[in-house]
């Protein structure tokens, strides 16, 4: 369907005598394609309803349907005669898709009044006088981005889809509420006051309710969980929860770990101070993700105890951190057997990330991230996902970067274990990025890399699956 | 000698309807007593000249070397004749042009630049001309006669002696320290003992030395050991090419009395260099390589295991740490990679000292001191002026306020002997032959008292406490607490050197 989009956007100039450039709104307006397609094509995937997220929010009293296409789950946004009817309206009104993110075609601007009326050259013109300099790219950067917004807008039957994360039960403080999966957890030791634990060690996957609603509680200790009647997720089709919430909790408890003995180090035991190199170095080892590394560091350090240091708040911090250790390891290993994750496989090395060079490669580890490579690559990936749950091959990520001059590159490597050797079974390269074989030397270096390398202590327990 | 000396104090006075106090200075005669002694009663120790115009308290004294006096077991530095002293704090004592000639000389003149005796900044003046000057009047004036002063003169003079017409002042062990002067590495002649060591032990941070311009005790040498002060300026040299190519001697120095020198160089250079280190290293541990880290880790522990003193833990976690910064011919790359920028601001230091104020500077600093100290700790003497390597583990047994430590170094062992009013000496031999062990008591201020043990059953063979007199009750009981644990300890085996 093609739409007609009116937004405003900002130019400068400078009047005649002066010197300063002043700034006034223009409308612009553009045409964009937004696509279509049949209710056949679209997998439902699940159906929300939220009282505290507007994103999830209820929709005429009923819950939103959230299917699946592509790879990506689109939410239910409204009918379509009431979105060409808000595209239409003149001045264009907030409540369009294109003025959820970044108020694309705003219209309010209570600055300048004055300013605001001069909505052309023209008429600026007219009440200036002859500018002496006007900077006006006609809007074509806001129209990228309302072109770039048009792709996350789907048409399904007479109904408008916009694109959204997977919803998940985040749980904390007593209450139970519908949110949407948090971004990649990136690097966690990064900040120590970042709240990597909160927003992640809360999140429980859509069908794990009872579990998120059990660990509401818990951080205030006694009293009623609200059950967020009003809150509800309905798993329509289960191979589209994918959120890795067990392994994020993990990942993140350990940098929380790392960034808080971080602060103490100097009054910390040795043995502390040994426990918080091995956590810093399985997060290296594993890009701030979890992967095996990671959880034989926590295990070793919550295996060590939580008595040490004289300092007061280095002993708070301390136990607080084992508590934090032993809280994440108790989830991780109450995690269900579904074969969403199969981190136990994974090599002790589980990233080479070179962020100025060719070839950073990650092993994927669960679903979750599986989901995010095969929409990098833009393929289906289901077929290396088996393999590399079921232990048969290992799939990794390869990022391009620089050399390749494409930062956004991606590509899918399945490599299998030929006699011993690293063989790729198989290989997905982003659309338009040549051949494979720069990806797959980079997944083949990485893995003779991470043969090479062991784990920070060999004698931490290994946690293998729930059986 | 009976001096009588012109001083300024402060008095404060109260204007008619008025209840704040002010001040203002006045002019008072301090007189003070300065001991004369026979010439028989002292012994020269050592003869020294320095002539590279750093060290002025140690220079020739009227065109032939100073003499530095034994007497009472403290050492006197010759100042000048009575004469010229006389006049120096009598006569001259207002003139400003005479105070900066011979600062260094005057026992009067705080290293500071400031005397007890006269400030030439201030304005001084008299109860009848603050009167005149005040519209309201004075009602009421608070003036002792500057007794305060008075009583710090003369506590200044009690640490002078005049012997066969000429002035002395206590004074330090005289020592070597090597340090980079105008481009070249200067061998020269300063002073160290207990009250400088005490500073150092109350280091707290980083900053002290740079502030203090205080010489770090990585560069100074026992005042024996001139050869071995040569070989590490040649050895800044290589570290900080091109800025110390040549080695001057700026000093000449004769030792007529060798056991007076027991100064723990090496000792002092580690503790200093490991102070330092952990202060400005402790921060890096979040980001430090493992192995960086744990060494800084090692050194956290030997520090605190052995109270800050020259353990042999203490140096091998000093040596630890120098291991990981080599000079810069030797492993350049390894350097930045592990401490990043901050050890290359070493080389900039004689470059205008422009990062001295910068962490940068003091890391750089702070690795150096262990890369010299290390070495130094590695190759020292077995002269008996420390024996470390000998120590029982733990060094210290603490209980409230008293503690109680052994005794690992000569010049401890003298200053422990100073304080109890006894001669330890033949003690420390035998402690640094491992015959036995000294334990020194302490109240947290001065020694109380000092035990030797049996090395290998840890029981006490003696006990001496203050002027001959037994050890006070808690005194004895931590020096009974720690020979226990020396005795928990026996048969352990001995580090050796």
């Amino acid at each position: 369907m093609e739409a007609l989009v009116t937004f405003t956007y900002q130019v400068g100039y400078v009047p005649p005598k002066c010197h300063n450039t002043r700034s006034a709104h223009f409308r612009g307006r553009t045409a964009v394609e937004i696509a279509e397609l049949a209710r056949a094509d679209a997998a439902p995937a699940f159906r929300v309803a939220s009282g505290s997220n507007r994103r999830f929010a209820a929709l005429e009293g009923r819950p939103r349907l959230v299917v699946a296409h592509a790879g990506r789950l689109w939410a239910e946004h409204g009918a379509l005669d009431v979105f060409r009817a808000l595209l239409a309206a003149e001045p264009p009104v907030e409540g369009t898709p294109f003025d959820a993110a970044k108020r694309l075609a705003f219209t309010g601007y209570d600055g300048n009044r004055r300013l605001l009326a001069s909505d052309t050259p023209a008429s600026l013109r007219r009440q200036c006088g002859e500018l002496r300099r006007l900077e006006d790219d006609g809007g074509a950067a806001k129209t990228l981005e309302i072109q770039r917004r048009a792709r996350d807008i789907l048409i399904i039957g007479d109904t408008v889809f916009v694109r959204t994360c997977e919803p998940i039960w985040r749980a904390a403080n007593g209450r139970l509420a519908v949110s949407a999966a948090p971004a990649d957890p990136g690097e966690p030791f990064a900040d120590a006051g970042d709240l990597y634990l909160g927003s992640h060690s809360a999140c429980w996957r859509a069908d794990r309710r009872d579990e998120a609603l059990a660990s509401a509680g818990k951080p205030t200790g006694a009293g009623p969980v609200a059950d967020g009647g009003d809150e509800v997720i309905e798993v329509l089709d289960p191979a589209y929860v994918r959120f890795a919430d067990d392994s994020r909790a993990l990942a993140a408890a350990a940098g929380w770990i790392a960034a808080t003995l971080s602060e103490h180090l100097a009054a910390m035991p040795r043995w502390v101070v040994e426990r918080f190199y091995d956590i810093r170095e399985a997060l290296a080892a594993t890009g701030g993700r979890n992967g095996p590394a990671v959880v034989a560091a926590v295990s070793s350090f919550a295996a060590d105890g939580a008595d040490g240091p004289a300092a007061e708040d280095a002993a708070a911090a301390l136990a607080r951190a084992w508590e934090i250790s032993a809280s994440a390891l108790d989830r991780w290993d109450r995690r269900p057997a579904d074969g969403r994750e199969w981190q136990h496989l994974g090599l002790p090395l589980t990233a080479t990330l070179r962020p100025n060079r060719a070839g950073s490669v990650r092993e994927v580890l669960d679903l979750e991230a599986a989901g995010v490579l095969a929409r990098a690559v833009g393929a289906d990936l289901a077929w290396m996902e088996q393999m590399a749950a079921g232990g048969r091959a290992r799939l990794l990520a390869v990022d391009g970067k620089k050399a390749l001059q494409t930062p956004t590159s991606q590509a899918a490597v399945l490599v299998v274990d030929r006699d011993g050797m690293p063989e790729v079974a198989g290989s997905v390269v982003r659309e338009g990025l040549g051949g494979p074989e720069p990806f797959t030397e980079a997944a083949i270096g990485h893995l003779r890399q991470a043969a090479g390398a062991g784990l920070p202590d060999d004698t931490a327990p290994q946690r293998g699956p729930r059986t | 000698m009976r001096l009588t000396i012109p001083v300024q104090y402060q008095a404060t006075f109260l204007e008619r309807r008025s209840r704040t106090p002010r001040s203002c200075y006045l002019e008072g005669i301090a007189y003070a007593e300065v001991r004369e002694i026979p010439v028989h009663d002292v012994s020269t120790a050592f003869l020294v000249a320095d002539t590279s115009g750093l060290s002025p308290g140690l220079g020739p004294v009227g065109g032939r070397p100073r003499r530095i006096i034994l007497h009472g077991g403290q050492l006197w530095r010759e100042l000048m004749d009575e004469a010229s002293f006389r006049a120096l704090v009598e006569e001259k004592g207002t003139d400003p042009e005479a105070w900066a000639e011979v600062r260094y000389d005057n026992p009067f003149a705080p290293p500071d630049g400031n005397s007890l005796c006269w400030m030439p900044e201030l304005d001084t003046t008299t109860h009848e001309e603050a009167a005149r000057q005040s519209a309201a009047g004075i009602r009421e004036w608070n003036d002792d006669g500057g007794i305060g002063r008075m009583q710090e003169v003369q506590l200044r003079a009690n640490r002078m002696l005049a012997v066969g017409g000429q002035v002395f002042e206590a004074c330090e062990e005289p020592c070597w320290t090597v340090g980079m002067h105008e481009g070249e590495a200067v061998v020269r002649l300063a002073m160290y003992g207990p009250e400088a060591a005490a500073a150092l032990r109350k280091l707290q941070d980083a900053s002290y030395w740079h502030w203090q311009n205080r010489l770090p005790p990585a560069q100074m040498f026992h005042i024996g050991r001139e050869q071995d002060a040569v070989l590490c300026a040649r050895e800044m040299g290589t570290l900080t090419e091109p800025r110390a190519r040549r080695v001057r001697i700026a000093a000449k120095v004769r030792i007529l009395r060798p056991d007076t020198a027991v100064l723990a160089d090496d000792s002092l250079a580690i503790e200093e260099a490991a102070w330092r280190a952990w202060r400005v290293l402790e921060k890096h541990l979040p980001s430090a390589p493992r192995d960086a880290g744990l060494a800084i880790i090692a050194l956290r522990d030997a520090l605190d295991a052995g109270g800050g003193r020259a353990t042999a833990d203490l140096g091998d976690a000093v040596t630890g740490i120098a291991r990981h910064w080599q000079p810069k011919e030797a492993a350049e790359s390894q350097r930045s990679e592990i401490f990043g920028d901050c050890a290359h601001a070493f080389h900039t230091r004689g470059s205008g000292g422009a990062k001295y104020g910068s962490h940068e500077a003091f890391l750089g600093h702070a690795l150096e001191s262990c890369w010299v100290a290390s070495r130094r700790w590695q190759r020292r003497p077995p002269d008996g002026r420390e024996w470390a390597h000998l120590a029982a583990t733990p060094l210290f047994t603490r209980s409230g306020a008293a503690e109680a430590r052994e005794i690992i170094t000569l010049a401890e062992a003298r200053e422990l002997g100073g304080q109890l009013g006894a001669s330890l000496d033949a003690d420390a031999a035998a402690a640094s032959e491992g015959r036995l062990r000294l334990i020194a008591a302490m109240d947290g201020v001065s020694f109380t008292g000092a035990a030797t043990a049996d090395p290998d059953t840890g029981r006490i063979e003696r006990m001496v406490g203050r002027a001959g007199r037994p050890p006070s009750r808690t005194a004895s009981a931590i020096l009974e607490s720690h020979a226990a644990t020396l005795a928990a300890q026996a048969g352990a085996p001995r580090m050796v050197r």
